[in-house]
């Protein structure tokens, strides 16, 4: 076991109760925001106002109850770095995602948007019967709509 | 000198590997938040999956977030923003050198930590009983488009199970610290262990803050 030496320590910082009280006003009050704004439909704004207000709850949480303020700004810029590659991330599933439709499945190049065409290409020959709200693709080469919007 | 024989001495534990207090604070404080990193790409891939879901499938997740209760989910929001504000009480408390203030802050943070997981036991029970499970358990045939709505509950439920986990760690946590804290080992000089349970304990409130918008407030 390491020696341990009683010393004289770092004096505090601290900071006045009413912050941390006024901080957790704002954090209700945020709360209280996103379930009033989810009542109302922006469209595909909707995620983005909900993901807003809970990143500046977050913001909040982090700077004045993690002390992430008035703390070594080196643990900032750890914590900047792991929310830079995590949004790398998600931006390039999600493109990929979004991309597939767009690739013709005969020339294996890619489509102008307006001439997109079903390229749902099945492993398994027969997941065309486990998925019945599935179209087969070879029938229906022309299939304007893309592979994930035929449930309806 | 032990850790034993050291606690209950006012002033600042050096180790022995450490020069100066400042130092051995900034340590484990970097040691902490490189965790916490590492923490947040745990549930970033989670994160991915639900992103890449929910672009797929948007009808499904209207659709099925609708099983959800805004208002349970709404209460343990609460719950957990109060739990945080008991923490930074607490340790507020310690750079006071006020034991009593420590000690019923960390017990009312373990309280609201129990009510997370009560509520979320009535959550989970409920969809037990409805048949909202994921993949191949899902029964519930009153969801639309029933053949893919096992999708929704399964990223429900390994999102707020990892959670729920992290909660539970979180009372064994700040159970220890608690114990400490009964044996007199924080002063106002030394109460590192407080704050460093205390960002671990609001990491999981903040995971929680993008969760319940995202699960159960979906347009």
């Amino acid at each position: 076991m390491s020696h341990i030496h009683k010393v004289e320590g770092p004096a505090p910082h601290v900071l006045p109760v009413g912050v941390y009280w006024t901080v957790f006003g704002a954090l209700l009050c945020l709360t209280a925001l996103t379930v009033w704004v989810a009542e109302f439909d922006f469209g595909t704004m909707s995620t983005t106002v909900a993901l807003l207000v809970a990143t500046t709850k977050a913001s909040l949480v982090l700077a004045c109850f993690m002390h992430l303020w008035f703390d070594n700004k080196f643990y900032g810029v750890i914590l900047g770095a792991t929310f830079v590659f995590l949004s790398l991330f998600i931006l390039f599933c999600v493109m990929d995602e979004g991309s597939r439709t767009l690739i013709d499945p005969e020339r294996a190049n890619f489509l102008p948007r307006d001439q997109k065409v079903l390229q749902y290409k099945t492993d398994h020959p027969d997941e065309l019967a486990l998925r019945p709200g599935l179209k087969d693709p070879v029938k229906d080469e022309l299939n304007f709509e893309g592979p994930h919007s035929q449930e309806e | 000198m032990s850790i034993a024989k050291a606690s209950g001495v006012a002033g600042f534990p050096l180790h022995e590997h450490f020069e100066r207090p400042e130092q051995q604070v900034d340590a484990s404080k970097l040691g902490m938040w490189l965790f916490l990193a590492t923490e947040v790409l745990i549930f970033g891939g989670l994160f991915v999956a639900y992103a890449v879901y929910h672009y797929l499938h948007p009808e499904l997740f209207k659709a099925a977030h609708k099983f959800l209760d805004v208002r349970l989910g709404a209460f343990n929001t609460v719950v957990l923003l109060f739990s945080s504000l008991t923490v930074v009480l607490a340790i507020h408390g310690a750079q006071q050198g006020k034991k009593q203030m420590v000690l019923w802050n960390l017990f009312l943070t373990i309280v609201c930590a129990g009510t997370f997981l009560v509520v979320k036991y009535f959550e989970y029970s409920h969809k037990f009983h409805s048949g909202l499970l994921p993949g191949y358990y899902f029964t519930n045939a009153t969801v639309p488009s029933p053949d893919e709505a096992h999708i929704f509950f399964g990223i429900y439920f390994l999102m707020t199970g990892l959670h729920g986990i992290h909660v539970v760690i979180g009372m064994i946590v700040l159970s220890w610290l608690m114990f400490r804290a009964y044996r007199d080992e924080f002063n106002p000089q030394y109460y590192s262990p407080l704050e460093i349970g205390g960002l671990y304990w609001h990491l999981v409130d903040i995971i929680w803050i993008f969760l319940f918008p995202l699960l159960y407030l979906i347009r």
